[in-house]
Protein backbone atom coordinates (compact mmCIF):
# COMPACT_ATOMS: atom_id res chain seq x y z
CA UNK A 1 0.00 0.00 0.00
CA UNK A 2 2.90 2.63 0.58
CA UNK A 3 4.12 1.99 -2.75
CA UNK A 4 0.98 2.40 -4.18
CA UNK A 5 0.58 5.62 -2.36
CA UNK A 6 3.79 6.75 -3.13
CA UNK A 7 2.96 6.22 -7.08
CA UNK A 8 -0.24 8.38 -6.60
CA UNK A 9 1.91 11.26 -5.33
CA UNK A 10 4.33 10.85 -7.83
CA UNK A 11 1.51 10.68 -10.64
CA UNK A 12 -0.06 13.90 -8.25
CA UNK A 13 3.03 15.53 -8.26
CA UNK A 14 3.85 15.09 -12.29
CA UNK A 15 -0.01 16.45 -13.28
CA UNK A 16 0.50 19.44 -11.34
CA UNK A 17 4.22 20.46 -12.16
CA UNK A 18 2.41 20.25 -15.80
CA UNK A 19 -0.30 22.20 -14.91
CA UNK A 20 1.43 25.23 -13.51
CA UNK A 21 2.90 27.03 -16.58
CA UNK A 22 -1.04 27.72 -17.44
CA UNK A 23 -1.32 29.82 -14.69
CA UNK A 24 1.84 32.15 -15.71
CA UNK A 25 -0.10 34.83 -17.70
CA UNK A 26 -3.53 35.49 -19.20
CA UNK A 27 -2.36 34.34 -22.50
CA UNK A 28 -1.18 31.39 -21.21
CA UNK A 29 -4.55 30.53 -18.89
CA UNK A 30 -7.18 31.70 -21.58
CA UNK A 31 -5.13 29.85 -24.09
CA UNK A 32 -4.81 26.74 -22.72
CA UNK A 33 -9.32 27.21 -22.25
CA UNK A 34 -9.61 27.66 -25.32
CA UNK A 35 -7.81 24.72 -26.56
CA UNK A 36 -9.89 22.66 -24.41
CA UNK A 37 -13.24 23.92 -25.13
CA UNK A 38 -12.83 26.05 -28.55
CA UNK A 39 -16.50 25.97 -29.35
CA UNK A 40 -17.68 27.56 -25.80
CA UNK A 41 -18.34 31.99 -26.79
CA UNK A 42 -17.28 32.84 -23.31
CA UNK A 43 -14.04 31.04 -23.48
CA UNK A 44 -13.35 32.41 -27.36
CA UNK A 45 -14.69 36.06 -25.95
CA UNK A 46 -12.11 35.47 -22.63
CA UNK A 47 -9.14 34.38 -24.96
CA UNK A 48 -9.69 37.22 -27.82
CA UNK A 49 -9.48 39.72 -25.15
CA UNK A 50 -6.26 38.13 -24.19
CA UNK A 51 -4.80 38.33 -27.34
CA UNK A 52 -5.79 41.36 -28.49
CA UNK A 53 -2.81 43.79 -26.80
CA UNK A 54 0.09 41.77 -28.20
CA UNK A 55 -1.82 39.63 -31.42
CA UNK A 56 -4.71 42.00 -32.67
CA UNK A 57 -5.56 40.23 -35.76
CA UNK A 58 -5.73 37.55 -33.63
CA UNK A 59 -7.83 38.61 -30.95
CA UNK A 60 -9.99 40.01 -33.40
CA UNK A 61 -10.89 37.20 -35.01
CA UNK A 62 -11.61 35.60 -31.92
CA UNK A 63 -13.46 38.01 -30.47
CA UNK A 64 -15.84 38.17 -34.08
CA UNK A 65 -15.68 34.05 -33.66
CA UNK A 66 -16.94 34.44 -30.08
CA UNK A 67 -19.83 37.10 -31.24
CA UNK A 68 -21.07 35.03 -33.96
CA UNK A 69 -21.76 31.51 -31.90
CA UNK A 70 -22.79 33.31 -28.86
CA UNK A 71 -26.49 32.97 -30.53
CA UNK A 72 -26.73 29.86 -28.91
CA UNK A 73 -25.45 31.03 -25.53
CA UNK A 74 -26.99 31.83 -22.37
CA UNK A 75 -25.25 35.13 -21.93
CA UNK A 76 -25.69 36.15 -25.90
CA UNK A 77 -26.23 39.25 -24.88
CA UNK A 78 -23.48 40.05 -22.91
CA UNK A 79 -20.65 38.78 -25.08
CA UNK A 80 -22.28 40.53 -28.02
CA UNK A 81 -21.93 43.59 -25.40
CA UNK A 82 -18.50 43.20 -24.49
CA UNK A 83 -17.66 42.16 -28.03
CA UNK A 84 -19.40 45.66 -29.10
CA UNK A 85 -17.35 47.67 -26.86
CA UNK A 86 -13.87 46.61 -27.78
CA UNK A 87 -14.67 47.37 -31.40
CA UNK A 88 -15.57 50.74 -30.50
CA UNK A 89 -12.72 51.38 -27.54
CA UNK A 90 -10.77 50.22 -30.71
CA UNK A 91 -12.10 52.25 -33.18
CA UNK A 92 -11.47 55.50 -30.18
CA UNK A 93 -8.09 55.06 -30.47
CA UNK A 94 -7.73 54.86 -34.57
CA UNK A 95 -8.61 51.27 -35.54
CA UNK A 96 -11.23 51.32 -37.84
CA UNK A 97 -12.17 47.65 -37.49
CA UNK A 98 -15.76 48.18 -38.00
CA UNK A 99 -15.02 48.86 -41.58
CA UNK A 100 -13.32 45.69 -42.19
CA UNK A 101 -15.04 42.92 -44.42
CA UNK A 102 -15.17 39.95 -41.71
CA UNK A 103 -15.90 42.49 -38.83
CA UNK A 104 -18.67 44.63 -39.85
CA UNK A 105 -21.46 42.14 -40.13
CA UNK A 106 -21.22 42.13 -36.08
CA UNK A 107 -20.95 45.69 -36.13
CA UNK A 108 -23.92 46.11 -38.01
CA UNK A 109 -26.34 43.15 -35.82
CA UNK A 110 -25.88 45.18 -32.67
CA UNK B 1 15.58 6.23 7.45
CA UNK B 2 12.39 7.37 5.85
CA UNK B 3 9.73 7.92 9.08
CA UNK B 4 5.82 8.67 8.27
CA UNK B 5 7.36 12.26 10.14
CA UNK B 6 10.08 12.82 7.48
CA UNK B 7 8.08 11.97 4.68
CA UNK B 8 5.76 14.77 5.19
CA UNK B 9 8.37 16.87 6.06
CA UNK B 10 9.86 15.88 2.10
CA UNK B 11 6.53 16.34 1.17
CA UNK B 12 6.14 20.57 2.31
CA UNK B 13 9.27 21.06 0.62
CA UNK B 14 8.34 19.22 -2.55
CA UNK B 15 5.04 21.33 -2.58
CA UNK B 16 7.74 24.68 -2.24
CA UNK B 17 9.91 23.62 -4.92
CA UNK B 18 6.64 22.83 -7.11
CA UNK B 19 4.60 26.33 -6.77
CA UNK B 20 8.06 27.76 -6.34
CA UNK B 21 7.70 28.81 -10.42
CA UNK B 22 4.27 30.98 -9.49
CA UNK B 23 6.99 33.55 -7.61
CA UNK B 24 7.93 34.89 -11.55
CA UNK B 25 3.89 34.75 -12.60
CA UNK B 26 1.70 37.53 -13.47
CA UNK B 27 -1.59 38.75 -12.46
CA UNK B 28 -4.64 36.52 -14.18
CA UNK B 29 -8.42 36.64 -14.84
CA UNK B 30 -10.27 38.49 -12.21
CA UNK B 31 -6.68 39.39 -10.26
CA UNK B 32 -6.53 43.22 -11.21
CA UNK B 33 -10.29 43.20 -10.18
CA UNK B 34 -9.91 42.20 -6.84
CA UNK B 35 -6.52 44.00 -6.76
CA UNK B 36 -8.17 47.25 -7.12
CA UNK B 37 -10.38 46.50 -3.40
CA UNK B 38 -6.86 45.63 -1.28
CA UNK B 39 -4.70 47.90 -2.90
CA UNK B 40 -5.97 50.87 -0.87
CA UNK B 41 -4.96 49.01 1.81
CA UNK B 42 -1.59 50.15 2.65
CA UNK B 43 -1.87 50.60 6.46
CA UNK B 44 -3.06 49.03 9.02
CA UNK B 45 -5.64 51.68 9.97
CA UNK B 46 -6.64 51.87 6.51
CA UNK B 47 -7.22 47.37 7.03
CA UNK B 48 -9.04 48.32 10.50
CA UNK B 49 -11.29 50.78 8.88
CA UNK B 50 -12.33 48.25 5.93
CA UNK B 51 -12.49 45.61 8.26
CA UNK B 52 -15.15 47.53 10.46
CA UNK B 53 -17.44 48.50 7.61
CA UNK B 54 -16.77 44.68 6.01
CA UNK B 55 -15.82 42.17 8.18
CA UNK B 56 -16.33 39.36 5.70
CA UNK B 57 -13.00 38.98 3.99
CA UNK B 58 -11.00 40.98 6.81
CA UNK B 59 -8.70 38.36 7.31
CA UNK B 60 -8.08 37.50 3.60
CA UNK B 61 -7.63 41.52 3.30
CA UNK B 62 -4.62 41.25 6.26
CA UNK B 63 -3.15 38.50 3.93
CA UNK B 64 -3.29 40.73 0.93
CA UNK B 65 -1.76 43.50 2.92
CA UNK B 66 0.94 41.27 4.22
CA UNK B 67 1.51 40.44 0.44
CA UNK B 68 1.41 43.73 -0.74
CA UNK B 69 4.14 44.41 2.37
CA UNK B 70 6.90 42.02 0.76
CA UNK B 71 6.28 43.31 -2.86
CA UNK B 72 4.13 46.34 -3.17
CA UNK B 73 2.40 46.30 -6.94
CA UNK B 74 4.23 43.24 -7.77
CA UNK B 75 2.71 40.08 -7.87
CA UNK B 76 5.56 38.14 -6.25
CA UNK B 77 4.57 38.89 -2.63
CA UNK B 78 1.28 37.70 -3.09
CA UNK B 79 2.41 34.09 -4.60
CA UNK B 80 4.57 33.86 -1.90
CA UNK B 81 1.67 34.35 0.47
CA UNK B 82 -0.73 31.94 -1.43
CA UNK B 83 2.33 29.32 -1.40
CA UNK B 84 2.83 29.86 2.57
CA UNK B 85 -0.91 29.25 3.62
CA UNK B 86 -0.94 26.17 1.10
CA UNK B 87 1.96 24.71 3.04
CA UNK B 88 0.30 25.71 6.37
CA UNK B 89 -2.91 24.08 5.38
CA UNK B 90 -0.48 20.79 4.43
CA UNK B 91 0.99 20.90 8.23
CA UNK B 92 -2.68 21.29 9.48
CA UNK B 93 -3.85 18.37 7.42
CA UNK B 94 -1.15 16.18 8.53
CA UNK B 95 -1.67 17.13 12.51
CA UNK B 96 -5.66 16.01 11.46
CA UNK B 97 -5.17 12.72 10.02
CA UNK B 98 -2.67 12.15 12.67
CA UNK B 99 -5.69 12.48 14.93
CA UNK B 100 -7.63 10.31 12.90
CA UNK B 101 -5.52 7.24 11.80
CA UNK B 102 -3.16 7.67 15.03
CA UNK B 103 -0.20 7.95 13.13
CA UNK B 104 1.61 5.59 10.62
CA UNK B 105 1.96 5.96 6.80
CA UNK B 106 -1.79 7.41 5.76
CA UNK B 107 -0.35 10.58 7.77
CA UNK B 108 1.95 11.10 4.54
CA UNK B 109 -0.32 10.09 2.17
CA UNK B 110 -3.24 12.22 3.23
CA UNK B 111 -1.15 15.35 3.03
CA UNK B 112 0.55 14.42 0.49
CA UNK B 113 -2.91 14.45 -1.72
CA UNK B 114 -3.55 17.39 -0.33
CA UNK B 115 -0.91 19.48 -1.29
CA UNK B 116 0.12 18.03 -4.71
CA UNK B 117 -3.24 16.83 -5.92
CA UNK B 118 -3.35 18.86 -9.31
CA UNK B 119 -6.92 20.43 -8.81
CA UNK B 120 -5.05 22.21 -6.06
CA UNK B 121 -2.95 24.28 -8.50
CA UNK B 122 -5.88 26.74 -9.26
CA UNK B 123 -6.47 27.89 -5.76
CA UNK B 124 -2.80 28.08 -5.22
CA UNK B 125 -1.69 29.88 -8.35
CA UNK B 126 -4.51 32.37 -8.90
CA UNK B 127 -4.16 35.02 -6.29
CA UNK B 128 -7.56 35.73 -6.30
CA UNK B 129 -8.36 32.34 -4.59
CA UNK B 130 -6.58 33.94 -2.31
CA UNK B 131 -9.82 33.75 0.23
CA UNK B 132 -10.39 29.88 0.11
CA UNK B 133 -6.70 29.53 0.94
CA UNK B 134 -7.24 31.33 4.24
CA UNK B 135 -10.33 30.34 5.42
CA UNK B 136 -9.67 26.73 4.80
CA UNK B 137 -6.90 27.39 7.53
CA UNK B 138 -9.30 28.51 10.10
CA UNK B 139 -11.65 25.50 8.98
CA UNK B 140 -8.60 23.21 9.49
CA UNK B 141 -7.97 25.20 13.06
CA UNK B 142 -11.56 24.31 14.20
CA UNK B 143 -11.75 20.31 13.06
CA UNK B 144 -8.29 20.23 15.14
CA UNK B 145 -9.85 22.41 18.16
CA UNK B 146 -13.17 19.79 17.54
CA UNK B 147 -10.82 16.72 17.87
CA UNK B 148 -9.09 18.06 21.13
CA UNK B 149 -13.04 18.50 22.77
CA UNK B 150 -12.26 22.18 22.52
CA UNK B 151 -15.42 23.18 20.88
CA UNK B 152 -15.35 26.97 22.57
CA UNK B 153 -11.97 27.52 20.35
CA UNK B 154 -13.73 25.46 17.17
CA UNK B 155 -16.62 27.64 17.40
CA UNK B 156 -14.23 31.21 17.01
CA UNK B 157 -11.97 29.19 13.96
CA UNK B 158 -15.50 28.86 12.33
CA UNK B 159 -15.63 32.48 12.85
CA UNK B 160 -12.23 32.76 11.39
CA UNK B 161 -13.05 31.38 8.52
CA UNK B 162 -16.09 33.63 7.94
CA UNK B 163 -13.15 36.84 8.05
CA UNK B 164 -12.05 34.74 5.42
CA UNK B 165 -14.50 33.84 3.00
CA UNK B 166 -18.02 34.38 3.50
CA UNK B 167 -19.63 30.89 2.35
CA UNK B 168 -17.00 28.97 5.07
CA UNK B 169 -20.37 29.73 7.28
CA UNK B 170 -20.96 26.15 6.48
CA UNK B 171 -17.88 25.56 8.60
CA UNK B 172 -20.48 25.89 11.70
CA UNK B 173 -22.65 23.17 10.13
CA UNK B 174 -19.35 21.07 9.17
CA UNK B 175 -17.97 20.35 12.59
CA UNK B 176 -21.53 18.76 13.69
CA UNK B 177 -20.56 16.44 10.76
CA UNK B 178 -17.11 15.69 11.73
CA UNK B 179 -18.62 14.83 15.35
CA UNK B 180 -20.83 12.18 14.02
CA UNK B 181 -18.10 10.33 11.58
CA UNK B 182 -16.15 10.59 14.26
CA UNK B 183 -18.65 8.74 16.24
CA UNK B 184 -19.34 11.19 18.72
CA UNK B 185 -22.56 13.13 20.24
CA UNK B 186 -23.17 16.97 18.85
CA UNK B 187 -23.11 19.35 22.23
CA UNK B 188 -27.09 21.13 21.71
CA UNK B 189 -24.67 24.18 22.77
CA UNK B 190 -23.36 23.71 19.22
CA UNK B 191 -26.20 23.20 17.50
CA UNK B 192 -28.19 26.40 19.34
CA UNK B 193 -25.07 28.87 18.20
CA UNK B 194 -24.40 27.73 15.21
CA UNK B 195 -27.35 29.14 13.40
CA UNK B 196 -26.64 32.58 14.67
CA UNK B 197 -24.16 33.47 11.97
CA UNK B 198 -25.98 32.52 9.00
CA UNK B 199 -28.49 34.61 9.87
CA UNK B 200 -26.25 37.67 10.46
CA UNK B 201 -24.91 36.68 6.92
CA UNK B 202 -28.35 37.17 5.52
CA UNK B 203 -29.28 40.90 5.03
CA UNK B 204 -25.85 40.90 3.08
CA UNK B 205 -26.57 37.38 0.67
CA UNK B 206 -29.88 37.14 1.00
CA UNK B 207 -31.22 33.86 0.49
CA UNK B 208 -33.01 32.77 -3.18
CA UNK B 209 -34.29 29.52 -4.03
CA UNK B 210 -33.79 29.36 -7.71
CA UNK B 211 -34.22 25.89 -9.22
CA UNK B 212 -32.35 26.47 -11.85
CA UNK B 213 -29.57 27.54 -10.46
CA UNK B 214 -29.49 24.99 -7.77
CA UNK B 215 -29.36 22.42 -10.72
CA UNK B 216 -26.13 24.28 -12.32
CA UNK B 217 -24.50 24.48 -9.36
CA UNK B 218 -24.92 20.79 -8.37
CA UNK B 219 -24.10 19.17 -11.47
CA UNK B 220 -20.89 21.98 -11.99
CA UNK B 221 -20.35 20.11 -8.23
CA UNK B 222 -20.52 16.47 -9.26
CA UNK B 223 -18.33 17.72 -12.34
CA UNK B 224 -15.65 19.19 -10.53
CA UNK B 225 -15.76 16.61 -7.75
CA UNK B 226 -14.81 14.05 -10.51
CA UNK B 227 -11.81 16.37 -11.12
CA UNK B 228 -10.34 14.42 -8.27
CA UNK B 229 -10.48 11.25 -9.52
CA UNK B 230 -9.99 12.52 -13.21
CA UNK B 231 -8.21 15.24 -13.19
CA UNK B 232 -8.27 16.19 -17.00
CA UNK B 233 -9.24 18.54 -17.73
CA UNK B 234 -7.76 21.33 -15.70
CA UNK B 235 -8.84 24.72 -16.91
CA UNK B 236 -10.48 28.24 -15.31
CA UNK B 237 -14.08 27.26 -17.05
CA UNK B 238 -15.67 23.95 -17.57
CA UNK B 239 -18.05 22.77 -19.86
CA UNK B 240 -19.29 19.53 -18.24
CA UNK B 241 -20.87 16.56 -20.63
CA UNK B 242 -23.70 14.58 -19.44
CA UNK B 243 -21.42 11.62 -19.72
CA UNK B 244 -19.36 12.78 -17.35
CA UNK B 245 -21.21 13.74 -14.59
CA UNK B 246 -23.66 10.62 -15.09
CA UNK B 247 -20.67 8.34 -14.70
CA UNK B 248 -19.20 10.66 -11.79
CA UNK B 249 -23.05 10.96 -9.66
CA UNK B 250 -22.76 6.82 -10.05
CA UNK B 251 -19.06 6.70 -8.60
CA UNK B 252 -20.36 8.50 -5.84
CA UNK B 253 -23.39 7.10 -5.04
CA UNK B 254 -21.31 3.37 -5.22
CA UNK B 255 -19.01 5.14 -2.77
CA UNK B 256 -21.22 6.81 -0.08
CA UNK B 257 -22.67 3.20 0.38
CA UNK B 258 -19.93 1.15 0.34
CA UNK B 259 -16.78 3.11 1.85
CA UNK B 260 -17.32 5.39 4.87
CA UNK B 261 -14.43 7.80 4.54
CA UNK B 262 -16.07 8.70 1.19
CA UNK B 263 -19.00 9.41 3.21
CA UNK B 264 -17.60 12.33 5.10
CA UNK B 265 -15.89 13.43 2.01
CA UNK B 266 -19.39 13.96 0.26
CA UNK B 267 -20.56 15.14 3.02
CA UNK B 268 -18.86 17.59 3.82
CA UNK B 269 -18.59 18.62 0.15
CA UNK B 270 -22.42 19.05 0.33
CA UNK B 271 -22.45 20.92 3.53
CA UNK B 272 -19.42 23.19 2.45
CA UNK B 273 -21.13 24.00 -1.24
CA UNK B 274 -24.47 24.34 0.53
CA UNK B 275 -24.28 28.28 0.17
CA UNK B 276 -23.73 28.48 -3.54
CA UNK B 277 -26.51 27.09 -4.00
CA UNK B 278 -28.61 29.36 -2.21
CA UNK B 279 -27.14 32.91 -3.36
CA UNK B 280 -26.62 32.87 -7.12
CA UNK B 281 -23.77 34.49 -8.49
CA UNK B 282 -22.30 35.76 -11.86
CA UNK B 283 -19.94 32.86 -12.32
CA UNK B 284 -20.54 29.10 -11.58
CA UNK B 285 -17.78 26.90 -9.98
CA UNK B 286 -14.41 26.96 -10.32
CA UNK B 287 -11.40 24.80 -9.37
CA UNK B 288 -10.71 26.46 -6.20
CA UNK B 289 -13.99 26.29 -4.86
CA UNK B 290 -12.79 22.46 -4.32
CA UNK B 291 -10.26 23.86 -1.99
CA UNK B 292 -11.79 23.35 1.49
CA UNK B 293 -13.21 20.24 0.29
CA UNK B 294 -10.33 18.61 -0.30
CA UNK B 295 -9.89 18.16 3.34
CA UNK B 296 -12.71 15.45 3.30
CA UNK B 297 -11.45 13.89 -0.29
CA UNK B 298 -7.67 13.61 1.23
CA UNK B 299 -8.72 12.05 4.24
CA UNK B 300 -10.89 9.75 2.20
CA UNK B 301 -7.95 8.62 -0.42
CA UNK B 302 -5.80 8.31 2.78
CA UNK B 303 -8.35 6.27 4.76
CA UNK B 304 -9.34 3.99 1.43
CA UNK B 305 -5.65 2.90 0.66
CA UNK B 306 -4.31 2.48 4.61
CA UNK B 307 -6.20 3.14 6.99
CA UNK B 308 -10.04 2.63 8.06
CA UNK B 309 -8.89 0.20 9.98
CA UNK B 310 -6.84 2.47 11.89
CA UNK B 311 -8.94 4.56 12.06
CA UNK B 312 -11.33 2.29 13.87
CA UNK B 313 -8.47 1.03 16.27
CA UNK B 314 -7.86 4.26 17.22
CA UNK B 315 -11.64 4.99 17.88
CA UNK B 316 -11.53 1.47 20.58
CA UNK B 317 -8.14 2.76 22.07
CA UNK B 318 -9.48 6.55 22.76
CA UNK B 319 -12.64 4.23 24.55
CA UNK B 320 -10.00 2.03 26.07
CA UNK B 321 -9.59 3.43 30.09
CA UNK B 322 -5.86 3.09 30.94
CA UNK B 323 -4.94 -0.09 32.79
CA UNK B 324 -4.41 0.13 36.40
CA UNK B 325 -0.48 -0.19 37.03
Amino acid sequence: MRWIGALLLVICAGLSSAQMPVWRSDRDLLGHAWRVHPHLPRVTLNYGLALLPTDREAGITLLVRAAERAEDSPRAREIRAVVKHRFLWLEAFGDPVCSRPSVQPVCSSF
Amino acid sequence: MLTPIRATSVLLVLTALLYSPSLGYGYVYEDLNDFRKWSEMDTLEAWASWAWRKPARSLTALSYMAGQTLSGLEPWGFHLMSVAWHLLNGVLVAMLAASVVGGGWAVPLVAGVFLLHPVQVESVAYISAHADLVSTAAILLALLFAERRRLGLAFVACGLAVLGKETAVASFLLIPVWEVWRGRAVPKAWIACAVLPPLLLLDRFPITLDPAWMARTVTEAIGLLSLWIVPLPLTIDHDWSAMRIGIAALVMLALVIGNRPARFALASAAVLLAPRLFVPQLEGLHEHHLYNISIGLSLCAGLWLFGEHAQERSHVESRLSPLPV
